[in-house]
């Protein structure tokens, strides 16, 4: 019995004198880190971003835009916005970035060794927050990513906060302008792939987001005063070479995305009718890079009117221009767009046409038409602001439908803004889609995803309980 | 298998011309069926016509990289109403087992060998198998034994099919998206001439890979070798005590590699990955036991300790292009080589007891106690949590043991039990941590992980009671075993999905309170009971509810557990959802609009129109399950079969969303030239005092179905999954003769099996016994593009000797 006591004895030993032994360091995690370096998350932020939506420009933001019409699975384009078939819903792609720059900003914030980010994690908050409003209007955004805490159901905040309140777009613009003066450390910059560390790129990219969001809240609020004191600091974004863009590569894996997609996916996209008419009409040659010839005529190019009932139309895709190289086979030559200085001039002219700026409104439209012909690498015909149509005020055209005109044809694949900018201004003027599933209206917002009306269900009632969710219900800042 | 409509080709709108497979032709970009009408002595130009080339040379309309266009003669155009079912092939499966055992003074083994060789109906697919296990027992002295057990085995596939929906699974390019006109013959021999390497060869080049090509080169394979086993020892001190000690190990390594192809649809370049998954478990535990007898009692005891250990291993590396073709190497990368890898540990700690207690054969109880210490549950700073205790109780009486019960019963027991089961999860759920991302200009990149991990995780708890009965009568010969539970689990640790706009997709929980409940009836006849003839004929009957009782506080409305989509798409998705009180399995989706009578609502243009608002489909649970086996014995013939009844619970149908819009099924053959009518109504009064007429407007056939089936609305596609199948038949015959060979207890058994053999249901396409992935969780009440099953016919011959 002494025996079976003993060995009762060390068993026991061996299991209870060990219960949790080691318990902490074996459900460590040993395959990722727990917190990173600034860097990666701002080089994510601003790469994942520009990526997305340079996608969601093509498949989705271009149809809404009518540069493209999709000739099958194309609800999207049939303007039911609820059933996209690619791209369609960047709302994911913006909270997630969203996420990762909170990080970011924290870090920043908490740790005086990453400082220098707060200035620009704070601009991009703006930014990706401007950019989720204008296409969504009332978004959670003050109760909205703050699932570590708990909450994973967050309340969804008025644009206008969101716009104008503390802590709001506007706010955070200038907070990040001042934490950039007030940086004194020496630390660089790093992961940033828009301006490669240089502050003062910065600086101007937020002046000319201040202005952008100006002119969109331009009907609902005062803004001739702050835009004249941004514009006469002259520190915004002037020379392509300040651009906040970055470089698409010709090789995976930061190609742009539509080259390396089947053939299909690529095909499903042609020539609008819209930008065809207009195009044309303009002697544009950036028609030629944007598109191709068909493959039926290499004389020609042809375009087809928005949202064809793909099961009553027989299309056949010689007959028309697919998208152009740039889009699949020379993708290097492609960026990824977050501002520039051709839509900060493009701002500027209609800021001055309004006459909420005291500035030359027609230089401003000049200068911006020869920096979008130089950003698309296009060469800008001789007489294009001379003698052509595109001249200012031309056979008495109207300047400020020339100058949105303009702006509209450089943001293709601006993500959705030439379908945001149209909602503003109503220029240039879109044409009601051939076989719409949305009364032959076009939508002016986009609907919350399902996962939203699954996921986050009470609060997407009160958020819906006014519009219904409805693609036709205008955002605050879209004033008739 | 699915039934399809034969009567239109390929096309849109009722024209089709082939000229490049690229859209370069008439309606030759996607392969609807929308085409012209099949066999009326049309010619069209197809991907298998020919085109003679200037030197002379024929090749096929599809050989765009060879003859670049040039004319193709048109050929006729007809149906292939066979095309799929001529691309499955007989399948067999080879399978030997052979088994030899002995023993001697101071023990005995077992070894056995066996090899399985499965060529599946999906051509290019095959599975083998060998396995070796041995067993040995010796004993060096009367009290002390050792045992030990090994098993070896090793499993291989040159290619495993794809499944769900997509390009990598044949059947997007042969049911979705094959067109009824498709000669899938011709696609065997599946590169372009000149190309071969290079270019395959295939009916489209935008979407839609030829299906051999896939399924032939472009492989899955992988090779696992297991090897698991125990070796104990155990020393008995005298009749009543002994001391065991136990160590076992599985250990798994598993080799996958993927080939894609130059010019596959999503791999222009090809693509090339290896991974590795190991996998390495062990467990260790030490047992005394005490066992005693006196006076009718029987007291059985035991007290142990284990230690389970869990290594998780996998490494992917991959590249996703190739400098030159056909070379299956990362050294051949043409791009970035990218790399994935994955460890995971646990270590679970246990102390456990057990008390048996049985009186005069006719009472029995049985007490235990159990706790564990798991690593899951810890957080990287604290332990505190990893504790947890179950005990469990149970007693069983054998009335017929202990009362005189009338002559017509043989044996009545009643027996009840309670028991707790705790558990954990997967290591690290307690902390969150970042996930590297595409690089940029090969610069790093990482972003959160999706999923809120959670740092104070409790363990997880289900209570059950269960009560049953075992009740005999007439020497057996008709039986019934009844068994009823009703089990709550608590504190259920899962990943909930949640909504991005809070930052996250998913968090890790201690969720709802659910509590299942079921009743099992097992029960057996035997009419005839004789050396000659027997008859045995049982049934087996079970019903399960599960509802939740209980929500997260957080929670309003309804709880979503899970989801599947098309791609991931937003608006392609069912959704597992419950509320509070309601019963688990409950599918939601979206449909088309309809009014207060159901009747759906028809617009001005004859269409449906969209809701999006969520409504729940069914639920995909069976009301229950009824199986019926028999076996009939005849002097040497023996006779079993068996059938499958399984009653209620809805399918959601990928299959019939994908190939009704594609026109290829039976339901979109009636094509009327004068359009289709949707039935339903159409509102003639205003939208606050509604007037419902019938619709009469009529729409294209292809407008109809197209829209009909669409994937964004999943109302449509669902069945009821209710089926009644005939799973086993059986017939064996036994040669038994008392001279010769079989002298001696020698026999040889020929058995004739089939499986599967046919089945009842409203499901025309395919198997209704379905799941869907989704990620890697299953999801039950989905189908996603399945493969046919198979009906099975195989031959046994088992000899002993």
């Amino acid at each position: 019995m002494t025996t079976i006591k003993y060995t009762l004895f060390l068993a026991g030993l061996l299991v209870l004198g060990s219960c949790t032994q080691d318990f902490e360091a074996l459900n460590t995690n040993p395959n990722a880190p727990v917190r990173v370096e600034a860097e990666l998350l701002l080089r994510q932020v601003i790469y994942d971003y520009g990526d997305e939506m340079a996608y969601e420009g093509f498949v989705a933001g271009n149809l809404l835009g009518q540069y493209f019409t999709a000739i099958d699975f194309n609800l999207f384009d049939r303007h039911s916005l609820t059933e996209p078939q690619f791209g369609g819903n960047p709302w994911p792609t913006l909270y997630r970035n969203l996420r990762d720059n909170e990080i970011l900003l924290a870090e920043a914030r908490n740790n005086p060794a990453a400082a220098v980010y707060e200035g620009p994690a704070l601009i991009l908050k703006a930014y990706l927050s401007a950019a989720l409003t204008d296409m969504y209007g009332d978004v959670p955004y003050r109760e909205a990513l703050r699932g570590g805490e708990g909450l994973v159901t967050a309340a969804y905040d008025s644009q206008e906060s969101i716009y104008t309140e503390p802590e709001g777009i506007l706010d955070n613009l200038e907070k990040g302008l001042a934490a950039i003066a007030a940086y004194e450390g020496t630390a660089s910059l790093r992961g940033d792939i828009l301006f490669g560390g240089d502050l003062r790129g910065w600086v101007r990219f937020a002046q000319s987001l201040r202005i952008k969001a100006l002119l969109r809240l331009s009907d609902r609020i005062e803004v001739a005063t702050p835009l004249q004191a941004i514009y006469e600091s002259g520190d915004f974004i002037q020379t392509n070479a300040d651009n906040a863009t970055f470089d698409f590569t010709d090789r995976q894996p930061n190609n742009f995305r539509m080259a390396n997609l089947r053939a299909g996916d690529f095909n499903l996209f042609i020539l609008s009718a819209t930008t065809e008419d207009l195009l044309q009409d303009l002697n544009d040659p950036r028609l030629s890079t944007f598109f191709r010839p068909t493959a039926n005529d290499p004389t020609a190019f042809r375009g087809l009117l928005n949202g064809p009932d793909a099961s009553q139309t027989s299309i056949s895709v010689a007959d028309f221009s697919l998208t152009g190289r740039i889009f699949r086979e020379a993708t290097g030559s492609l960026d990824a767009n977050f501002m520039t200085a051709w839509e900060t001039a493009f701002l500027l002219a209609e800021a001055a046409e309004r006459g909420l700026l005291p500035a030359d409104a027609q230089a401003w439209y000049e200068t911006g038409v020869e920096l979008a012909f130089a950003y698309w690498q296009t060469e800008l015909p001789a007489d294009y602001l001379s003698t052509g149509p595109a001249a200012y005020g031309a056979n008495g055209a109207d300047p400020l439908e020339q100058i949105l005109t303009q702006k509209w044809i450089a943001n293709l694949l601006n993500g959705y803004e030439g379908w945001i900018e149209y909602r503003r201004t109503g220029f240039p003027q879109l044409r009601t889609v051939a076989a719409s599933l949305n009364d032959d209206r076009i939508p002016v917002r986009l609907p919350y995803p399902a996962d939203e009306e699954a996921l986050n269900n009470a609060n997407y009632l009160r958020a819906t309980a006014t519009n219904g969710n409805s693609v036709n219900a205008p955002v605050w800042w879209d004033v008739d | 298998m699915p039934q399809f409509q034969n009567r239109y080709g390929q096309g849109n709108s009722g024209v089709f011309e082939f000229v490049d497979g690229l859209g370069g032709g008439t309606n030759d970009n996607i392969t609807y069926s929308w085409g012209p009408a099949l066999d009326r002595g049309v010619q069209i130009a197809q991907f298998d016509s020919p085109v003679r080339l200037a030197d002379g040379r024929t090749v096929r309309g599809g050989d765009v990289a060879v003859h670049g266009g040039a004319p193709i003669v048109a050929t006729p155009f007809v149906a292939h109403p066979d095309n799929l079912s001529d691309f499955y092939r007989t399948g067999h499966t080879i399978s030997n087992n052979l088994a030899l055992d002995g023993a001697y003074e101071r023990g005995h083994y077992r070894i056995s060998l066996s090899d399985f060789r499965n060529v599946s109906i999906i051509p290019g697919t095959d599975l083998e198998r060998q396995n070796l296990t041995a067993r040995l027992q010796f004993r060096p002295l009367t009290k002390l034994e050792f045992n030990s057990s090994i098993q070896y085995v090793r499993t291989q596939s040159d290619n495993r099919p794809a499944g769900g929906y997509g390009s990598e699974n044949v059947n997007y390019s042969l049911v979705a998206w094959g067109p009824r006109s498709l000669d899938t013959d011709v696609l065997r021999d599946y590169w372009q001439p000149g190309l071969e390497g290079v270019q395959q060869y295939s009916f489209n080049y935008t979407f839609f890979d030829n299906p051999y090509f896939i399924l032939l080169e472009n492989r899955n394979a992988f090779q696992r070798d297991r090897l698991f086993g125990n070796f104990s020892a155990r020393y008995t001190f005298n009749d009543q005590w002994s001391l065991t000690a136990r160590t076992g190990l599985d250990l798994s390594n598993e080799d996958r590699t993927f080939r894609r192809h130059f010019s596959s649809n999503r791999f222009r370049n090809g693509a090339y990955a290896e991974h590795d998954v190991g996998y390495r478990e062990q467990n260790t535990d030490v047992l005394l036991h005490f066992r005693d007898a006196w006076q009718g009692f029987e007291l059985d005891f035991s007290l142990g300790g284990n230690r389970f250990d869990q290594w998780a291993r996998s490494r992917q590396t991959q590249t996703v292009a190739l400098a030159q073709p056909g070379i299956f190497s990362l050294a051949n990368a043409a791009a970035p080589i990218e790399a994935f890898s994955f460890d995971g540990r646990k270590r679970i700690n246990s102390v456990f007891a057990v008390a048996k207690l049985g009186i005069k054969n006719q009472l029995f109880f049985e007490l235990t106690g159990r706790n564990d210490w798991s690593s899951a549950l810890a957080t990287p700073t604290s332990a505190d949590g990893a504790s947890f205790f179950y005990p469990s109780a149970s007693a069983s009486w054998v009335v017929s043991n202990s009362l005189q019960l009338p002559q017509s019963i043989s044996f009545l027991q009643v027996r009840a039990n309670w028991a707790q089961v705790g558990n954990d999860t997967d290591p690290y759920q307690t902390s969150g941590v970042f996930v590297a991302q595409t690089p940029f200009n090969s610069q790093p990149t990482f972003s959160a992980q999706d999923i809120i991990a959670n740092g104070s995780l409790q363990p997880e708890k289900t209570s059950a009671i269960e009560v049953g009965g075992d009740l005999r009568f007439w020497d057996d010969r008709l039986q019934f075993d009844l068994t009823y539970y009703d089990a709550l689990s608590q504190n259920q640790i899962i990943a909930l999905p949640v909504a991005i706009s809070s930052g996250f997709n998913q968090q890790v929980v201690n969720g709802s309170e659910v509590r299942s409940r079921g009743l099992e009836i097992v029960a057996g006849v035997r009419p005839f009971v004789g050396p000659k003839f027997s008859w045995y004929s049982g049934f087996n009957f079970s019903r399960n509810v599960t509802t939740v009782e209980d929500l997260p506080d957080e929670i309003e409305g309804r709880l979503t557990l899970a989801y599947s989509r098309v791609y991931d798409n937003v608006n392609q998705t069912v959704w597992v959802q419950v509320e509070e009180g309601g019963r688990i399995g409950d599918l939601y989706g979206t449909g088309y609009l309809k009014n207060e009578n159901g009747d759906f609502v028809i617009d001005a243009d004859g269409r449906f129109i969209v809701d999006n608002e969520l409504i729940k489909l069914g639920n995909y649970n069976p009301d229950f399950i009824l199986g019926w086996t028999n076996q009939l014995h005849y002097r040497n013939w023996d006779l079993h079969f068996l059938f499958d009844w399984r009653q209620g619970g809805i399918l959601v149908s990928r299959t019939q969303a994908l190939a009704g819009v594609g026109g290829q099924l039976i339901e979109t053959e009636d094509r009327p030239a004068e359009g289709i009518v949707a039935d339903g109504v159409v509102n003639v009064g205003s939208v606050e005092n509604p007037v419902w007429e019938p619709n009469t407007t009529a729409v294209s056939p292809e407008s109809y179905y197209r829209q009909f089936y669409d994937r964004n609305h999943e109302e449509n596609n669902t069945y009821n999954a209710t089926y009644f199948k005939l799973r086993e038949l059986s017939l064996a015959y036994t040669f038994r003769r008392a001279v010769g060979f079989f002298s001696g207890g020698r026999q040889l058994r020929i058995s004739l099996i089939g499986r599967n053999l046919f089945a009842f249901s409203e499901i025309p396409h395919f198997d209704p016994e379905q799941l869907a992935v989704q990620g890697t969780q299953f999801v039950s009440g989905i189908e996603d593009m399945s493969y046919a099953t198979s009906r099975s016919v195989g031959i046994k011959v088992a000899v002993q000797f």
